[in-house]
């Protein structure tokens, strides 16, 4: 009697005390990985991007069992509007999160850099998928906490120089945003010159964030000679070139060799028809539009569950998804190799983790203590929009 | 008898008026004083009367003058307040400002130069901050750039993207108090306030540009947010001086504020000098004022005395034949006439007075002569019946007799006997007897024993 009773009561409360530990290790057991990046910025579709890219990497570390023996991944997203004193805030609130263990940033460079000294301080590990200022990742502090895998702009410029020069257009003129990001363009275009003559910079226009035109620098770059416009900047002031431009008789538009910060949002919606008046090439780093590579195909599947997504054709800024993706999966490898949460040990994982073989390239490892750039020049190529909208690689 | 006393009474009432009537003498001086007691009367009440309008018309376009001139300098300082927002305002717009915003760390080569080179006209000592969304300086034209965290600001211009305004107290440097105005900086890539504009402008030095431009030199001023003083120039706020409070008609966010103007005229408006001015023409018009007195005094008086120097030969011949002349003024003339129809009706009641005493004094005559005719007769006749009478001695008339003893009364009121007194008064004589009854009486009958 008294066993059957025992057990009558014994095991449901068993049962009980089982799923209410079970909970709470689930609650207490996540692993965060923070998103602070400009969601309110209207025309970005970057911010998009980069958040899907890491909620795909996520949906697919969770269901195959998560981090640290079973602890799931979550994303905490926060919106800095592209402003960096929201940026800052941001970083400070999520540094003091428990179990968090490194946070994306997205596309405005600006953001960043100045989040660099607290970021530091806070010993926050910094993934960027995207922000292509050379200073986020060289940025003097010992250890470093910056990690990229993107574009950097010691590589775009290259790129766009060398496929002006490879078109003959020997004189350009550089049209710049009045930023960290657009004055450190500047210094490695000087750099490269300085490296590599045979294309000349006739003129520098500076414009800032908001400006409604961009005329007057142009005029400036065309009278003063240039073959094409070196352009660095974002989407909104790029459609305005673009729109300005192809309100101009075509004898006098210039060629346009872009940075690829225009690819951060829906820049055919943005520029309509005028796009396809204008010579417009920039730099990209994957052709996810047409990869059609098994992972690819894995990846949109898990996509099409997660967005309802039936193409990456979808994606407005294809190299974000990628680039989050890759890096969100190189964060669970440390995040396994630190054995941990502490963000301490996961960066010092980051630095030595092993072969990745990843969406966008084979990293062998992605990162080192001397080199905190998962990528490389080589993965960085000239791209155009197609009549279709789609981002294709120029051959 | 009767002429002497009225001239005495008429006298006295002479006396008595002159003595209330200040003014003696004949009717010209009368006249002549009591026009000149007029118009100093209506010199004065004129001079009372001027003095008095003139201070009020003068004290009322004195009012209007400056209540014009403290519309004109609230309506110029609204508009200078207007335009400073409107310049910030449109400042908050600057893409430079929104790219430095985004572009916090890189921003340094050219906000601070752009923000210290920020000096409006009028407001050169404003203090420009631009401060992030928490309301931390990013740069400003100070030297040590403050942080704006006031919640209140933040709550208006960051949540609410709205222009803020408010007024700090005095700084330590002793400036004064501040305008304190705030814009949210907008980015149109988010659509919100993602930065504040915060300015500081001293309220003297807005006010002193607007006195400076005015060319306003005896009044004082006062700045007034609600009940609260922000700036006093020359302003003692003393009785005696005018105030004017104008409100400052001014366009969001300082339309929160209240601002009011009070302008204190110290123009003092003084009436002295009216004084000696006033003299001079008051004595000059007294003097024209006497003459015309003693002229018009004349005027009326000459034909008064023509009159009475007819009236005064005729008293002095008593004859009626003069005539007054008719001239003068109206009432002069209708005088003279009556004065002339009164003399003819004298002079016709006269004659008619004279006709008829002739006719009654030859009627006396007439009657005089047939009396004394008759009176000679009667005389004649007397004598004859004095004559007659001298014969005649009777007793006529009543005579007072004693009833017992039949004495008689004269005139002197002696009792005589009546024979005494019939002999004296008659030509009688008595020759005494007695009478049977008498002798009967006395005697009884020895009486009758004698017959």
């Amino acid at each position: 009697m008294n066993r059957l009773l025992q057990g009558m009561v014994g095991f449901p409360v068993s049962i009980l005390l089982l799923f209410a530990a079970g909970t709470a290790r689930s609650d207490a057991g996540k692993v965060y990985v923070g998103l602070n990046a400009e969601a309110g910025h209207v025309t970005s579709t970057s911010d998009d991007a980069i958040r899907q890219g890491v909620q795909i990497a996520i949906e697919e570390i969770n269901r195959s069992g998560g981090v640290l023996g079973g602890r799931k991944l979550e994303l905490l997203v926060r919106d800095n509007r592209a402003v960096p004193a929201r940026a800052a805030a941001h970083y400070a609130e999520l540094a003091g999160t428990k179990d968090l263990v490194a946070v994306f940033c997205g596309k405005f460079s600006s953001a960043v850099v100045e989040s660099l000294p607290l970021i530091h301080k806070r010993e926050l590990v910094l993934l960027d998928p995207w922000a292509a200022n050379d200073k986020i990742v060289e940025n003097g502090y010992v250890p470093n906490f910056a990690f990229r895998l993107s574009l950097k702009d010691g590589w775009a410029v290259p790129a766009m120089m060398g496929y002006a020069k490879n078109r003959g257009f020997s004189k350009v003129g550089l049209l710049l945003i009045n930023t960290s990001w657009g004055r450190n363009n500047h210094e490695v275009v000087k750099r490269y010159l300085a490296a590599k003559p045979g294309i000349s910079v006739v003129d520098t226009q500076w414009f800032n964030y908001g400006d409604n035109s961009v005329m007057t620098q142009y005029r400036s770059i065309r009278k003063a000679g240039a073959n094409a416009v070196v352009f660095v900047g974002v989407e909104p002031e790029g459609a305005v070139l673009v729109r300005e431009m192809a309100a101009l008789p075509p004898g006098e538009r210039l060629p346009v060799v872009s940075h690829w910060s225009i690819a951060g949002g829906d820049f055919p919606a943005m520029t309509g028809e005028a796009l396809g008046k204008v010579d417009l090439t920039f730099v990209q780093t994957f052709d996810l539009h047409h990869d059609q590579g098994k992972r690819s195909q894995q990846l949109l599947a898990v996509a099409n569950r997660l967005f309802d997504m039936k193409s990456f054709s979808e994606v407005k800024s294809p190299c974000g998804l990628a680039h989050a993706y890759d890096l969100t999966r190189i964060l669970a490898m440390a995040i396994e190799k630190a054995g941990s949460t502490d963000r301490r040990k996961v960066r010092d994982a980051l630095e030595h983790l092993g072969r990745y073989e990843g969406l966008i390239r084979v990293y062998d490892p992605p990162f080192t203590p001397a080199r905190h750039e998962a990528l490389s020049p080589e993965n960085v190529f000239m791209a155009r929009y197609g009549k279709d909208g789609l981002i294709g690689a120029i051959r | 008898m009767t002429g002497r006393s009225d001239g005495k009474a008429r006298g006295g009432i002479q006396d008595a008026l002159s003595a209330r009537f200040p003014f003696r003498g004949d009717i010209y001086r009368r006249i002549a004083a009591s026009m000149t007691l007029y118009a100093i009367c209506v010199i004065l009440l004129i001079g009372a009367v001027s003095y008095v309008c003139i201070d009020l018309l003068i004290r009322k376009n004195v009012r209007l003058s400056m209540e014009s001139s403290a519309r004109q300098q609230a309506v110029r300082l609204s508009t200078s307040l207007d335009s400073m927002q409107e310049n910030l305002s449109h400042l908050s717009k600057n893409s430079l400002l929104i790219n430095a915003l985004i572009d916090t760390s890189g921003s340094r080569s050219y906000i601070d130069s752009f923000v210290k080179s920020y000096r409006p006209a009028g407001h050169e000592s404003i203090r420009l901050s631009l401060c992030d969304f928490q309301g931390n300086p990013i740069t400003s034209n100070l030297q040590t750039p403050i942080p704006y965290k006031t919640p209140e600001l933040l709550r208006e211009t960051v949540e609410k993207g709205l222009p803020f305004s408010t007024v700090l107290p005095r700084d330590g440097s002793g400036n004064g108090a501040l305008f304190l105005l705030a814009y949210p900086v907008v980015w149109n890539m988010t659509g919100k306030a993602e930065g504040i504009l915060v300015a500081e402008v001293p309220v003297g030095e807005m006010v002193d540009a607007q006195l400076l431009a005015m060319g306003s030199n005896d009044t004082g001023l006062r700045m007034m947010s609600g009940g609260r003083v922000l700036f006093s120039r020359d302003f003692v706020d003393g009785r005696g001086f005018q105030q004017f409070e104008m409100p400052l008609s001014t366009a969001a966010p300082m339309k929160d504020l209240g601002l009011s103007m009070r302008i204190e005229n110290h123009r003092r408006i003084s009436l002295w000098w009216m004084i000696p001015a006033y003299a001079v023409s008051a004595g000059i018009l007294l003097l024209l004022s006497t003459l015309l007195a003693r002229r018009i005094s004349s005027s009326v008086t000459s034909h008064l005395r023509a009159l009475g120097a007819v009236a005064q030969q005729i008293a002095e011949s008593g004859s009626l034949d003069s005539q007054a002349e008719v001239a003068g003024p109206d009432d002069v003339q209708a005088l003279a006439s009556s004065f002339n129809a009164m003399i003819d009706r004298v002079r016709s009641s006269r004659e008619d007075l004279e006709r008829r005493v002739e006719e009654r004094t030859a009627e006396l005559s007439v009657a005089n002569e047939e009396l004394l005719r008759l009176n000679l007769e009667k005389e004649v006749a007397i004598d004859r019946l004095q004559e007659a009478l001298d014969k005649i001695s009777t007793l006529r008339g009543l005579l007072p007799i004693c009833a017992a003893c039949k004495k008689i009364r004269d005139d002197k009121g002696y009792w005589n006997q009546i024979e005494v007194y019939i002999s004296k008064h008659t030509e009688a004589e008595f020759s005494h007897g007695i009478c049977p009854d008498c002798a009967k009486e006395l005697y009884g009958e020895y009486a009758e024993n004698l017959e």
